[in-house]
Parts: structure tokens; C-alpha cells; sequence
């Protein structure tokens, strides 16, 4: 495949809005390429261009793409015969992709009769497919319709469709962006064996430089529709050239190296932009040079294309191939207090799932105790349908626990009464996941803000403003911004005026329930950045509740992991990270790219909850030590040594396994 | 939706409800408003500017069809149909927007009760919604008046006492979906109580679509309240109800259709121009109507 200096854009009635401009790029059969670059950069775009899906107000407007050496169709026209054969898109939300009211069969039947596979092989075809994607019992499959199916089966079946026309270049877009880490890791370890196997290209589109980087071979980084920098991975990761690529590495969690460096600013409005390299508000190299001449050509340098007037040979960002000292994972603070802000013993939760009738009850937290100390952070990782949010949901009684009790600073919130639970949640406050949908859209940023004071009748109309403001400036919510409304804002910043909001009334503990998970890598650094300041100066507690391991082990001083509604190991954040004890910790571990211990290969496999006994331990399906009892008796969460506790019925036969970080294949 | 997608990702142009601004104006909306601002002004300024009495009987002038003197003719008793259509506006119009008002708050307070409470609160009202929902109003108000004498009053309270259900419906989904965003969550979890919350977060959701279903409403309370009048159980004579002049005119009709043409066109128009509204708000407040035009 041939792109050549292709022009997208948008016909919007503000303006064009050049969505892509003069990217080209070469991929050999066979050839695995990502394309990387923050939201907005312009990675879908080129992806549907490439598939000719693009819909108006989108159009190319100059440019080829060839196809072995054929010119491709760019517009959208119908039904293109070339299109599945040839490129073929995984979308980013798998469940958004597939039908939801057709069952798999179905959909699958529809694809390979455009195929023109016969109607008796259909069938056989398809299970022959399920199968190649590692799905299990590919029958069942079959008759589900989407929304019985996990996200990662979802996906998986997406990638069985996309195989069906066995296509030349398949192309990805975010494929795991919706997933949590662990299945995120089968999944691109799914690509890989296939890419292998049937040889076709593959084009891995993420916003998140670690996930793409392990697997492919090339690195394209886009910035506001241009390409900044492309070639092989390793030396464009190791080495960056372009001061863009650069931050973006910055940005990555990677446990040890301190705080991921927040990228400065926003990427640049693409409406009508000027002919100038857009970065250079945000580049600390932007001198007048990049400022007085056009946009920079890009330029072979070395084995690689980069477009920048300065492509000066950048000092490692992370050392490659090294092992890190586990010791420095640990933010090593030395805490003022050791009274716990926030303690919470034996809680239970239960939620009826269906009618009232044929219903059933799901365990979502099962005797979680869980304690944070003043200015502490505590992280709690786990994937998702673990308990995680419901935890956070009782921690701050927006939800009651069915036993159990929930104690701020001494105070049972389990068992006052609302007017008194209402006064105390100013100094207990969340912070969700998805930050727009937090925001009422219908108010402007500052009232959003002071709402929490009003609520509390804290001061006059004009000093809750003041007090707004202020607290709007310390997140770096800029002036000119406080009087629109969130749809203004882009979603990192909508997540910092949340964490303002969560901070206005000057709470001692703070929830944190995913608040990265909606953003991209530099936005994640921002907030990361942020959140930490923030208690450095005012030594709130924290809860900060991740999937992501790697996320946790940079910001958290302890980590609680959590399986099934239950605490499966609890220790301090380097102990975790450098000689975790629990299987299930040492899973998810290895599914953080670029980490390797020693010992057994372990997949964190989400199964069907058949292998998940409801007595016993929730890992025995796929922990490799399971033996009988771990089927039938829960193990009770013990003290490994003080201040490390697990729960699993070999701790005592558990062999320490050391982990080594090798950041230099993580990135 | 795809595309929606697309765009977003591509051009961080975060919009959606931007593109409210950009779409054209809705015909339906502009002829709905500038039509029934029409029957509103003349309904309301038109008899003070028009000083023929509606009242006044000229027995010489008697079922004279339109003239320019009379521009809508004269009734049996020689009263100025002009002037009666546009008094017959005021009560018609009248009742029905105060009867509208009566309807939305007890649905809206009711429903919203509903809906936020929950549990026990939430059955009550609900079975009392499933009740009411099931009598057809026409036939009740028609047997209310048999029972407490025919007068508008009556029917106005049975009208009022059963339309309300659908309203209590709407606000109850409305409030129950409410009750689960983030946004309102995250105003629980700032401390709010539960008043502002149902105050501040809640209801202005309602609103929107309370108001394109009532402004449809009005419409059908003006037909019900006219049909009843025709049917003698309404508005009683000589007080010029629409339907009340479309049965007086009945005797008449084919020597002087005028009688009925006149009320019956001003029946149509008003319950067209609030369809027209309606269904404009509509298509400019739900965001759905706004996605399929891309």
C-alpha cells in the first residue's frame, strides 16, 4: 500500500477544517505500522480514508492511495467490492460496530456471503473463524447477539469479520482503547499470531505510544493532521527526533521514572490553520526560524522522515533495555499522620441483576476492608466487573453498603442520618470517569465549580465566584474559559474542572473512580501531574482506582488488588511492583507491555464465570498453582508480612518472583 | 454515527449541540409561532380594537351572511360573528392554556415525585396513573356533566383531573434517567440536597420535553373543550365558546353556513398553528431529529 501526499478535509460551516495534510507513507506486505498522535490529530480520519469510508462533510482533496500498485477509490460510494478484501477497519468500540440486534451468526453469514462463500460452508466457515480468534465454545458464540458478550469477545468476533475477506492490510483503530489492560494484551497478542500467520499488513491506530509500540515494526506520529516523525520503532522511541515525539514518550506511565511529564497546552484548532509547524506553542525548541518560515518538509534523516526545523538527536528518554531498580517505584513520601482519613471494614454489596422474578443477585463487593491515611494515596486495580466503582460508590455512601461500615475520620457515615451525611460529604469527594458526563451541560465552568460551596452556604455569590476562579487557575483552567459551558472544553480539561469542583470545598479525601480512562496519554499525564501537586499542597487521602497497573504503580504509595468483589493482595506500591506474591498480581503484571518475570507465563483470562466458583477462590480458573481447595473454600486475605496481605491458599509455597522492567521493549 | 465520530476524533470539534446553531430554521416552528401569534394578538388586542359588541342583538340584521359591515355575518339574534369568533377565542383559548397549566403542574409534581422517590411513593402514584390512563376523558367529562350539571367548570376539572396522567409518565421517565447521570450523581456526592437536586439538575431536563407534548396538547384540550361545548355540556349560551356557536349554528347550515364556517376555521387554525409549534420544538429540542439531518 501507497499513500502519497493526502489532503483530507472537512467541509464544516465554520470553515475547512484540513483534517489531514500531505501524509504519505509506504507499507510492505506483511509490514505491521503504527499511527500514533493525541485526539483530534487526525488517525481516524486517515483511517477511514484509507478503507474509502470517508462521509461528507469529509473529502480528500488531493492525493492517491494505491493498493499494489491500483489506484484505490477515495470517495464514499456504496458498497466499494475492493473494500474487506482488501483493507479492512476494526473499530474503536467493538459493541458500537457490531449489530445489536442480529445475533453473531447472522452477521457473520452477511460478511461471507459478500464474500461469496456458498450458504452450506457458511456454517463451518464461521466456526472455523470464531476458533482462529481464541474464542471458546465459537457455537454459543455464534447465537449470541453483542450485548451478551464481553467487550473483548466483541472485538474478537469484530477481527473474525474483518478476517473473513481475508484482507490484504487490515487496518485498527483503537482496537483496545474500550478494553481493560489484561485483555487489551490478548487481543494485540491475537493480531500478532495472525499478522504472523497470514502475512497481511497490519496498521495499529492508538493514541497510547506503549500499546503500539511492542507490536509493530514502524511508527508514524501524527500531529494536527501532518506527519511529524516515521520509522522503525525502536529507534524513533528510543531516539525521537521531532520534539513531539519526544513528549509523547514523556507522557507514558512507566513506574520508576517519577511522574509522567505533562505536555503542555492543547492540540492546535484545525480550522483554516495557518502554514506554519503547529506545534511550535507548545515546543520548547520553537525558535524564530520555525516561526517566520513555512511548515517544514519532512526530510529523510538517518533511517527515518521527520518534519522539523531542529531535529536535533534527543537524549534517551527512557534508557532501552535496561532493568529498572524496583526500589525507585516507590514515591518513598514519609506520611505526617498515620490516622487513617478513610477506613472501611467488611463491606458487602449486592446488586439484583434482571426482574424480580427470574432475576439473581451478583456479589459486587464481598467484605472489602480498605484503609487510606492522611495525604496518602492508596491505588486499587482490578478489571472491570471487579467491584471497583461500586467500592467507590460505598466509600462515599452514594450507594449503602449492605454490612459493613464506611468511617471518615472516626465518623460512621454508614449510620447518620441524611442531613449530617450531606454536611460531611465536603470533605469526601469523587472523582468519576467519564469527566463531560459529570459536568450538568447546561451550566457555565465557574458555577459548576462553586455549586459544591452554594450547596453548603459558604460565603456570599461573588466570594464563591472568587473562590471558583481561584481553585479554576490552580488545575490550570485558564480565565477566558470560566464563563463557557463544558461542551467548550475538551475532555482533559472537563476532568481537571471536575477535579476543581472535587476540590473547592477543601475535602481530606478524594476518590479518584478511573479518571484517566476517557483521556488521552498527554491529557493522562496532565491530570496525573495534577492530582499530585494538588496533594502535595493540601494533603488530601486518596483512592485512585485504575485498570491499569502501570498508572498506579507511578502515583500510588500503596496498591490494593482487587478480583471478583474481593481484596486479593495489599501491599505497599514496590513490593507490588518489584516481587508481587498473589498469581493474579503477578498476571496482571505481565500484561503491562514491556514488563517480564520470571516463572510461568500467566493470562488474566476473563472467563464466563463457569471457572469462577462461588466458593473458593475466583482465580482458580486460570491461576496455574489452583489446587483442590482453591475450588472449594474462599481463602481469607492474611499477612504476608506486616503491611503486605494476600489472600490465596499457597502463599506459603509461593516463590518470590522478581519482575524486571524492561522499559526499553515497553516503549 | 459513525461520522459523528469521525468528525469528532478527527477535528476536536466538540459539537453536537453547536450544530443547533447552524441548522436552518424550521419551517414548521416559524409558521407554528407566527400563526398562532396571529390568533393570540387578534384574540386578545382584536376586541378592543374592534368595538362592535358581541353581545348586542340587532333583530333586523339576522343571519346576514358577511358583509362589510359584518364580516363574518350576524347569528339568529344579529350579533357580530366577528366579534363573537374572537370573544369565542377568548374563553376557548383561555380555558385550555389555564386548564394546560393545571394539567402540567400536578402531572410534573406528581411524576417527578414519582420518579425521584421511588419504591411505595412510586407504586401509588403510578397505579393511579394506570387507572386514570385507561377512562376515556371525553366519555367521563361527558358523565361528570350529567352528575354536577353542564358548565364549563365541570368539564374543565374533568379534563384536567384525568390529562394530567401522561404528563406524570413523561416526567417520571424523564426524572428516572436523570437520577442516574453522572452529573447529578456527582451534585449528590457534592451535597446537595435532595430538593436542589430535583430543582437544579432534574427538572430543567423535563422541561424540554413537557413542553413540546403540551404545546401539541393545547390543541386537543381546545378540540376537546369545543367538541364538549357542541355537545351542550361545556360552555353554556350566550357565553361565545367555539363549539357552543358550532351547535347554535347547526340549525342554520345550510341557509347560513357562515354560522359554522367561521368558529370551525378558528377551531382548525389554532389547534393546526399548536400542532405546527409543537412539532417545531420538537425537532429543534431533540437532539435525535438533529442527528438524522447530519
Amino acid at each position: 500500500m501507497e499513500v502519497n501526499d493526502l489532503h483530507v478535509e472537512y467541509a464544516t460551516p465554520a470553515g475547512s477544517v484540513k483534517a489531514l495534510q500531505g501524509v504519505s507513507f509506504r507499507l510492505m506486505p506483511g509490514e505491521t505500522l503504527a499511527i500514533v498522535g493525541e485526539s483530534g490529530c487526525g488517525k481516524s480520519t486517515l483511517a477511514r480514508a484509507l478503507v474509502g469510508l470517508l462521509q461528507p462533510p469529509g473529502h480528500v482533496l488531493s492525493g492517491s492511495i494505491r493498493l499494489n500498485g491500483e489506484e484505490f477509490e477515495t470517495t464514499f460510494s456504496g458498497l466499494n467490492p475492493m473494500r474487506g478484501r482488501v483493507a479492512t477497519l476494526v473499530l474503536q468500540d467493538p459493541r458500537d460496530s457490531l449489530n445489536p440486534v442480529l445475533t453473531i451468526r447472522a452477521q457473520l453469514n452477511m460478511v461471507l456471503a459478500h464474500h461469496g462463500i456458498r450458504r452450506n460452508k457458511r456454517s463451518d466457515y464461521s466456526i472455523r473463524l470464531l476458533r482462529r480468534v481464541h474464542l471458546a465454545d465459537p457455537k454459543r458464540v455464534l447465537s449470541s447477539y453483542p450485548f451478551q458478550l464481553s467487550g473483548g469477545m466483541c472485538q474478537r468476533v469484530a477481527l473474525a469479520i474483518a478476517l473473513a475477506g481475508d484482507p490484504q492490510v487490515l487496518i485498527a483503530d483503537e482496537p483496545t482503547t474500550a478494553l481493560d489492560v489484561q485483555v487489551q494484551a490478548g487481543i494485540l497478542r491475537l493480531m500478532h499470531e495472525l499478522q504472523r500467520e497470514r502475512r497481511f499488513s497490519l496498521i495499529l491506530i492508538s493514541h497510547d505510544l506503549g500499546v503500539v509500540a511492542g507490536a509493530c515494526e514502524k511508527v508514524l506520529v501524527l500531529y494536527a493532521g501532518r506527519l511529524v516523525e516515521y520509522g522503525p520503532t525502536e529507534d524513533v522511541l528510543t531516539h525521537p527526533k521531532h520534539p513531539y515525539t519526544a513528549a509523547l514518550i514523556g507522557c507514558l506511565p512507566i513506574p520508576g521514572r517519577g511522574l509522567p511529564q505533562a505536555l503542555p497546552g492543547l492540540a492546535p484548532n484545525l480550522i483554516e490553520p495557518p502554514d506554519r509547524c503547529p506545534f511550535i506553542p507548545r515546543c520548547e525548541f520553537a525558535d524564530d526560524v520555525c516561526r517566520t518560515n513555512t511548515h517544514p518538509d519532512v526530510e529523510q534523516i538517518d533511517s527515518r522522515q521527520v518534519a522539523c526545523y531542529h531535529p536535533v538527536q534527543r537524549a534517551e528518554v527512557v534508557p532501552s533495555g535496561s532493568t529498572l531498580d524496583p526500589s525507585s517505584i516507590q514515591p518513598g513520601r514519609s506520611l505526617e499522620f498515620d490516622e487513617p482519613v478513610l477506613e472501611a471494614i467488611d463491606l458487602r454489596k449486592r446488586y439484583r441483576v434482571g426482574g424480580l422474578i427470574r432475576g439473581t443477585t451478583v456479589d459486587a463487593l464481598r467484605k472489602v476492608s480498605l484503609k487510606v491515611i492522611h495525604g496518602e494515596t492508596v491505588g486499587l486495580v482490578g478489571e472491570t466487573g471487579c467491584g471497583k466503582s461500586t467500592l467507590a460508590r460505598c466509600l462515599l455512601v452514594l450507594d449503602r453498603p449492605e454490612e459493613g461500615t464506611v468511617s471518615l475520620d472516626g465518623i460512621n457515615l454508614t449510620d447518620v442520618d441524611g442531613r449530617t451525611l450531606r454536611s460531611l460529604r465536603r470533605r469526601a469527594q469523587p472523582v468519576f470517569q467519564d469527566a463531560r458526563a459529570c459536568l450538568n451541560p447546561g451550566r457555565r465552568i465557574v458555577d459548576i465549580v462553586q455549586e459544591p460551596l452554594r450547596y453548603f452556604r459558604i460565603g456570599t455569590k461573588s466570594q464563591r465566584r472568587n473562590r471558583a476562579r481561584a481553585q479554576l487557575r490552580s488545575v490550570g483552567i485558564s480565565d477566558e474559559l470560566h464563563m463557557s459551558r463544558p461542551r467548550a472544553l475538551s475532555t482533559g480539561q472537563c476532568q481537571k474542572v471536575a477535579i476543581a469542583r472535587a476540590l473547592v470545598t477543601n475535602p481530606d479525601f478524594l476518590v479518584c473512580d478511573e479518571p484517566l480512562s476517557s483521556l488521552d496519554l498527554s491529557a493522562q499525564a496532565q491530570v496525573i501531574a495534577l492530582l499530585s501537586d494538588l496533594q502535595k499542597e493540601n494533603g488530601f487521602g486518596m483512592l485512585f482506582i485504575s485498570h491499569d497497573l502501570a498508572v498506579i504503580l507511578t502515583i500510588c504509595d500503596r496498591v490494593v488488588v482487587m478480583l471478583e468483589g474481593r481484596v486479593m493482595e495489599s501491599s505497599a506500591a514496590a513490593d507490588i511492583g518489584s516481587q508481587p506474591a498473589h498469581p493474579y498480581t503477578r498476571a496482571l503484571l505481565q500484561s503491562i507491555p514491556g514488563v517480564v518475570t520470571d516463572g510461568q507465563e500467566m493470562e488474566t483470562t476473563k472467563s464466563n464465570g463457569l471457572d469462577r466458583p462461588a466458593n473458593g477462590c475466583p482465580f482458580a480458573g486460570a491461576c496455574p498453582l489452583t489446587i483442590e481447595r482453591c475450588w472449594t473454600e474462599t481463602p481469607e486475605l492474611h499477612d504476608l508480612t506486616p503491611g503486605h496481605s494476600i489472600a490465596c491458599h499457597r502463599s506459603a509455597e509461593l516463590q518470590p518472583t522478581s519482575v524486571v522492567w524492561n522499559t526499553g521493549a515497553a516503549i | 454515527m459513525g461520522n459523528r465520530h469521525v468528525a469528532k476524533s478527527a477535528l476536536g470539534w466538540r459539537g453536537g449541540p453547536r450544530l443547533r446553531s447552524f441548522a436552518p430554521r424550521s419551517p414548521l416552528l416559524t409558521s407554528g409561532t407566527v400563526l398562532l401569534g396571529l390568533i393570540a394578538v387578534a384574540v386578545s388586542v382584536g376586541s378592543l380594537v374592534f368595538s362592535v359588541d358581541a353581545f348586542e342583538f340587532r333583530t333586523t340584521t339576522a343571519l346576514a351572511p358577511p358583509s362589510a359591515e359584518h364580516w363574518f355575518g350576524t347569528d339568529r339574534f344579529g350579533r357580530d360573528m366577528f366579534a363573537r369568533v374572537l370573544e369565542g377565542g377568548r374563553v376557548s383559548i383561555g380555558t385550555a392554556s389555564a386548564a394546560m397549566v393545571a394539567i402540567l403542574v400536578i402531572g410534573v409534581t406528581l411524576g417527578s415525585i414519582a420518579g425521584y422517590a421511588g419504591r411505595w411513593v412510586d407504586g401509588v402514584i403510578m397505579r393511579v396513573v394506570d387507572v386514570l390512563i385507561a377512562l376515556p376523558s371525553f366519555i367521563v367529562a361527558l358523565v361528570a356533566a350529567g352528575l354536577f350539571g353542564a358548565s364549563l367548570k365541570v368539564v374543565l376539572i374533568a379534563i384536567i383531573g384525568l390529562w394530567w396522567v401522561s404528563y406524570a409518565r413523561i416526567t417520571r421517565g424523564v426524572v428516572l434517567q436523570a437520577k442516574e447521570q453522572l452529573h447529578v450523581v456527582a451534585a449528590r456526592a457534592a451535597g446537595a440536597s435532595p430538593m436542589t437536586i430535583l430543582v437544579r439538575e432534574v427538572l430543567p431536563q423535563v422541561v424540554g420535553p413537557v413542553v413540546v407534548v403540551a404545546t401539541i396538547d393545547v390543541g386537543h384540550v381546545i378540540l376537546a373543550i369545543a367538541g364538549l361545548s357542541f355537545l351542550g355540556v361545556g360552555a353554556q349560551p350566550p357565553t361565545p365558546e367555539w363549539g357552543t356557536m358550532l351547535s347554535e349554528g347547526r340549525e342554520y347550515f345550510l341557509s347560513a353556513p357562515h354560522l359554522m364556517i367561521f368558529p370551525g376555521l378558528a377551531i382548525f387554525l389554532t389547534v393546526l398553528a399548536t400542532n405546527l409549534l409543537g412539532e417545531g420544538l420538537q425537532e429543534r429540542l431533540d437532539p435525535h431529529s438533529l442527528a438524522g439531518r447530519g
